[in-house]
């Protein structure tokens, strides 16, 4: 028998560093020996809590500690392609137990939105109000856009460049938010 | 009335966003009657609130975004009575007081001098009907009655079934 490999991703609001990888896969099989998750990033750089990196790096996540891994690895949003797989003690994939999927990881984007409209309601009554800024609005309104672009980038289109493209733009205006908001 | 949830929030924000879009376009035929970014701006700050409530439900900053993102709807007593007529949630409006504007068009199914429907019940000021049978025909009040108990209006003539049945009435909420 062998391990069909299932898994999500998650963060955690407070922490947007860290990527929660949960392991729901099924089966047994006796050549495994431990498994591995690798992150690789738009640019095709492999992504561990050491960094980026240009030749293949991954996580070793022995089978002994359970159906949780948190991995400490962003500094900014980004779409990842997230791969956990089984493997024997050669390295080999067992049994083709492994699987891939196109993530996004929106928390440090999305938590400043928030933050912004935590920031317009604590301003509610004048004077002065952010909202009265020039273009503010306009500006929130890119920001939430390419967000959501970002979003069906990955959703629709399985495109992790389109979807980078668009986190990073949402990053830049988050970084220098000063001159947007 | 008591707070509206979170959710209940978001829900109607969802709504009078496409109240206001609605409304923002009627300006354009009888002048402007509301600020055009009203809707953009209901979906902007919804996103943020529905992102937050999605993630921590239970997060303690949510009142505060929450009533502040239903300051900004309009229309609140109209969503709310959207939501509530159909299936998208359980906001419970004022229980006495208010009204609801109803544009009811229906199609008959039965032949017979009776029509039954549940929005009839607490039904307030229903002066005409119109009932489309080949040539349009307004029929004055007069020539029917409704029992806003049951439910059930009641035509001295006869509807056939594929007849379109109109009427406007006030509800009580």
């Amino acid at each position: 028998m062998s391990y069909t490999v299932a898994f999500s991703t998650t963060q955690s609001l407070g922490e947007p560093s860290e990527i929660i990888v949960t392991d729901s896969s099924s089966g047994s099989d006796v050549t495994v020996s431990t498994r591995r998750v690798y992150l690789v990033t738009a640019q095709g750089q492999w992504l561990t809590e050491n960094g980026l990196s240009d030749t293949e790096a991954y996580t070793l996540w022995p089978l002994a500690d359970g159906a949780t891994l948190t991995l400490d690895v962003l500094t900014e949003d980004m779409a990842l392609w997230v791969t956990l797989a089984y493997v024997t003690s050669g390295g080999a994939v067992a049994n083709g137990a492994t699987l891939t999927k196109l993530q996004g990881y929106t928390l440090y984007d999305e938590d400043f939105y928030y933050g912004l409209t935590q920031d317009q309601a604590l301003q509610n009554q004048p004077p002065p109000m952010v909202i009265q800024d020039a273009n503010y609005y306009m500006n929130k309104m890119i920001f939430r856009v390419e967000l959501d672009s970002g979003n069906q980038a990955i959703v629709y289109g399985n495109d992790i460049v389109s979807a980078q493209n668009c986190y990073s733009r949402a990053t830049y205006m988050r970084l220098n938010e000063g001159l947007y908001f | 009335m008591s707070q509206l949830t979170t959710i209940q929030q978001i829900n109607v924000a969802k709504v009078s966003q496409y109240l206001c879009a609605n409304e923002v376009s009627k300006g354009t035929l009888f002048g402007r009657r509301l600020a055009p970014s009203t809707p953009i701006v209901l979906y902007m700050e919804r996103a943020a609130v529905s992102w937050m409530y999605n993630l921590a439900p239970s997060n303690d900053t949510l009142p505060l975004t929450g009533n502040y993102l239903y300051s900004l709807c309009k229309f609140n007593a109209r969503a709310l009575n959207i939501i509530n007529s159909g299936s998208g949630g359980s906001v419970v409006p004022p229980s006495s007081g208010g009204y609801s504007y109803i544009n009811l068009v229906d199609t008959i199914t039965t032949q017979g001098s009776t029509y039954t429907n549940s929005y009839f019940v607490g039904a307030l000021q229903i002066a005409t009907m119109t009932v489309n049978s080949g040539p349009l025909q307004t029929i004055l009040g007069g020539d029917f009655s409704v029992n806003t108990t049951t439910g059930v209006l009641t035509w001295s003539q006869t509807f056939f079934a594929g007849d379109i049945i109109a009427l406007s009435f006030l509800r009580l909420l």
